[in-house]
């Protein structure tokens, strides 16, 4: 898996060279460095890395070993990658409990609504939806998918499904 | 695999094969035409819903011609009244050409045509999807068994090479899935939609107008033929059994102009889609970003993406319909055969 670190080094020779040490101890490689200038404090400037990394337990040995070296770490965690995922919805929406009980259901999941636009040509005309939600992976983007079309069905809506 | 007719004649020729063909409309017509001017085929006996006519060694080319350009079949001096049933189980042919009218409700007559004509030993060529749709399984064994060939590229996609591809061109090939847009009537109804702004009655209409669409659209727009020819794809690609009914099946009467609308300003298009792996098979209209090939097809044009393992997706657009285009695909399976039976 891909991970971030952010942690304070002195601005002098070696120093990135031996908080890489810790690295090689939890077969982590890394992917890019970045010395963020900008936040410099006095001889102190923070260092993003971005690496490659077995699995959470290394991650978390990586965060205990840097700290008992007597790092300053400032965040350490897995870097969650997030797909944008859009359905369309066609039919008699307002008025019906079916879009809130979509979003509920979605962040059940672990997804989470982050757009939501409708068009209403008239009364008792069917509004034609978009709902946009952020997922971490394939099987978490297919639940939801799926307790959307669950939702549809009960309510007598169109689903329309991206083509994978 | 069976041979065709093939020896030498006492003048050392090679004998052409024999064709019988059912149903003489638009298809029939067309490889009427086509296959006039192939000496390697001659046409034994043709076939409509009333009668036929037959000769052991070869109908006439002029008759024919005729008939190809319109004439009434029953209107020949040698035609019989009777079921195309007769011919393909008494008569001598080597390849049934079967373009009968399409029933999927229950696939007859032309199940039972095909199924007698495998038993006998006949190859068979068709663009009928009805018998392919219900009862693929059945016909492959048969005509395994039999050891005959049995050629159905015209079922799906009009002229694109959809089977021969897979068949041959991807033969050490695993394909993952197939997906494509297998239904010109839907397709020019969404395109008009998106490109109008008009809801689809208004669109609807007017396809049927210019005769895109029929008075009676159900079979096209709530996706009853493309779920049929996606069955065939799921029966002879992927192996399931009861294709056709296994088919999640959604049309296109609910869609709307506002949706055509909105997905674009988020980069989509809308397409009726059949989609088929080893999971399943659906026909439904989906949203097809604008870097898929398949979001750019419009009008009556079909295409299909088969997915490959190291080929990678390979995508292949043409027309799905028309007089001249299934009967290339029907004649393209007549000569595959003709080469790989001599
Ligand atoms: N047209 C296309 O672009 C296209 C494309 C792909 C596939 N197909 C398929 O190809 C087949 C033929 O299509 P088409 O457009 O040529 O249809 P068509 O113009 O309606 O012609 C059908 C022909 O079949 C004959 N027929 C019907 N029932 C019969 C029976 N029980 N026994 C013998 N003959 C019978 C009809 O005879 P009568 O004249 O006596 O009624 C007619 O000659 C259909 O299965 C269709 O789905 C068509």
């Amino acid at each position: 898996m891909k991970a971030s670190l952010k942690v304070i080094l002195r601005d002098t020779p070696g120093q990135l060279r031996k908080a890489l040490e810790v690295f090689e101890n939890v077969n982590a490689n890394v992917i890019s460095v970045m010395h963020v200038h900008g936040e410099k404090v006095g001889d102190e400037v923070p260092v993003e890395i971005i690496f490659g990394i077995p699995d959470r337990e290394a991650l978390q040995r990586m965060e205990i070993l840097l700290r008992e070296s007597g790092w300053k770490v400032l965040s350490i965690g897995k870097i969650v990658q997030l797909s944008r995922i859009t359905v369309g919805i066609i039919g008699h929406i307002i008025g019906t409990k079916s879009f809130e009980e979509m979003i509920t259901k979605v962040d059940e999941l672990g997804a989470n609504v982050c757009d939501f636009s409708i068009r209403m040509p008239a009364k008792n005309i069917e509004s034609s939806a978009l709902l946009t939600f952020e997922s971490e992976n394939n099987e978490c983007t297919e639940n939801a998918i799926s307790e959307i079309g669950k939702l549809c069905e009960k309510y007598g809506l169109l689903l329309i499904k991206p083509v994978s | 695999m069976r041979k065709v007719w093939s020896s030498p004649n006492q003048t050392g020729e090679l004998m052409s094969v024999r064709v019988l063909i059912l149903g003489v409309g638009t298809v029939g017509k067309g490889v009427l035409k086509t296959i006039l001017g192939k000496p390697e085929f001659s046409v034994c006996g043709i076939a409509s819903s009333k009668g036929y006519i037959y000769s052991e060694n070869g109908l006439g080319q002029e008759a024919l011609k005729q008939m190809a350009a319109g004439k009434k079949m029953s209107d020949a001096a040698d035609f019989k009244q009777g079921s195309a049933m007769e011919l393909v189980k008494e008569k001598e042919y080597d390849v049934l050409i079967e373009l009968t009218t399409t029933d999927i409700k229950n696939a007859e007559p032309a199940f039972s045509y095909m199924g007698e004509a495998l038993v006998r030993g006949k190859h068979l060529v068709t663009s009928n999807k009805g018998p392919l749709a219900l009862h693929f399984h059945e016909l492959d064994s048969l005509a395994k068994k039999n050891e005959c060939m049995m050629r159905f590229e015209a079922t799906v996609g009009g002229a694109i090479p959809i089977f021969s591809t897979i068949r041959d061109y991807l033969a050490d090939e695993k394909v993952g899935s197939v997906k494509g847009i297998l239904n010109g009537t839907t397709n020019y109804i969404l395109s008009r939609m998106f490109e109008e702004r008009i809801p689809y009655a208004t669109v609807l209409k007017e396809a049927q107008d210019r005769g895109i669409a029929e008075k009676d659209p159900s079979y096209d727009v709530e996706g009853i033929d493309a779920a049929a020819k996606l069955a065939i794809i799921g029966a002879s690609v992927f192996g399931k059994k009861n294709a056709y009914s296994e088919v999640k099946r959604t049309g296109i009467t609910h869609v709307t102009p506002e949706i055509l609308e909105l997905a674009a300003q988020r980069n989509y298009r809308i397409k009726l889609i059949c989609s088929a792996d080893s999971k399943g098979m659906e026909v439904s209209p989906r949203f097809v970003g604008l870097s898929d090939p398949l979001a750019s097809i419009s009008g009556t044009t079909n295409a299909v993406t088969i997915e490959t393992g190291s080929a990678g997706p390979l995508t292949l657009v043409g027309r799905g319909a028309g007089q001249n285009e299934t009967a290339a695909a029907v004649i393209a399976d007549l000569v595959n055969i003709e080469k790989n039976t001599r």
